[in-house]
């Protein structure tokens, strides 16, 4: 590593910590984080919260204790690695998704990566869908070479939330250079 | 109800027509926690997956497995030789895709089908609903 790129990835940390600071980021990072692992332990089951949500003869607060019952899973039904690979991926999307609003609104949509940011999230998903088992957006794919189980599909989640979270951490890279550039243009950043 | 579903691996339809001899023995049960502690064990555990795709549980395996559960070795062994069983592993496949179901574990609690290995409040929400209606 270069003394170029040394700079850049020290700059980007100070930006990264500067922009998370504040309360009004890191509270949508947090929000952001438990959504994405909402989201991706309840794609197996679409059907189900659709049903729980809107047909299900349960009270409203019922109905947010069922949604959040899934939060339960992640450290006590799948792997070690399957729940940190997850918790990972899901902190890195709260990440990314408060350092890109914070761009979005200093400089507007020009300059954002977003092919990392998109490829991570597709990557995300599918891994989503296999670490929660059973059944996924991979699932039709895997079916037709006749591999859908449980653990086969933990296995190759692994694989796929390494690849989304190593796209998220370059996107959150090139991101927090593009707000050390906002944040110099505010006078909050020491270049 | 409990179903075999034959998806992956030559042993996985020899596996679930053990689960079928077992319940002639009426020892499902036993048959089938012993048979799922020992892939467990010996080769998820540590991350082994790949065993998913070999012929691990051989006729021979599941007759042996089946009497350190308490099953008789020998009625196991026949019944497994038999293959009488075959044409219903088959079946429950075939509903399994008309139902929808493409990998496991998949349950259902009344209509509502439920992927994946689930915590127990999400299972125990819908069944007080089905109780309740």
């Amino acid at each position: 590593m270069n003394s170029l790129q040394k700079t850049k990835l020290k700059l980007a940390g100070k930006s990264l910590l500067k922009v998370l600071v504040s309360p009004l980021y890191f509270i949508l990072a947090v929000f952001v984080t438990l959504l994405t692992v909402g989201v991706i332990l309840w794609s197996l089951n679409v059907e189900l919260l659709g049903y729980i949500l809107f047909e299900a003869p349960i009270t409203f607060s019922e109905k947010i204790s069922f949604f959040s019952y899934i939060y339960e899973s992640i450290f006590t039904t799948y792997s070690s690695i399957q729940s940190v690979g997850l918790v990972v991926f899901a902190v890195l999307s709260g990440i990314n998704t408060s350092l890109l609003v914070y761009v979005v609104r200093g400089k507007g949509f020009k300059d954002i990566p977003k092919k990392s940011g998109t490829g991570a999230m597709i990557f995300g998903v599918l891994s989503g869908g296999c670490i929660a088992c059973g059944t996924s957006l991979l699932t039709p794919l895997l079916a037709s070479v006749g591999a859908t189980s449980t653990v086969l599909l933990g296995d190759i989640a692994g694989i796929l939330i390494f690849i989304g979270s190593a796209l998220l951490f370059y996107s959150i890279f090139r991101l927090s250079l593009i707000a050390a550039s906002v944040l110099a243009k505010n006078k909050q950043i020491d270049k | 109800m409990f179903r075999p579903l034959d998806i992956i691996g030559p042993d996985s339809g020899r596996s679930g027509e053990g689960a079928y001899c077992a319940n002639e023995q009426n020892k499902f049960t036993e048959y089938h926690d012993a048979v799922f502690e020992y892939m467990w064990i010996n080769f998820y555990k540590s991350g082994d997956y790949g065993k998913e795709f070999e012929d691990i549980l051989t006729l021979e395996k599941l007759t042996s497995l089946s009497a350190d559960a308490g099953l008789d070795k020998d009625a196991m062994s026949d019944c497994l030789k038999s293959g009488k069983y075959a044409l219903q592993i088959e079946e429950v496949v075939k509903q399994g895709r008309t139902a929808g179901i493409s990998g496991t574990p998949t349950f259902f609690v009344g209509e509502q089908k439920v992927q994946g290995p689930q915590p127990f409040n999400i299972f125990k929400t819908l069944i007080d609903i089905q109780l309740k209606s």
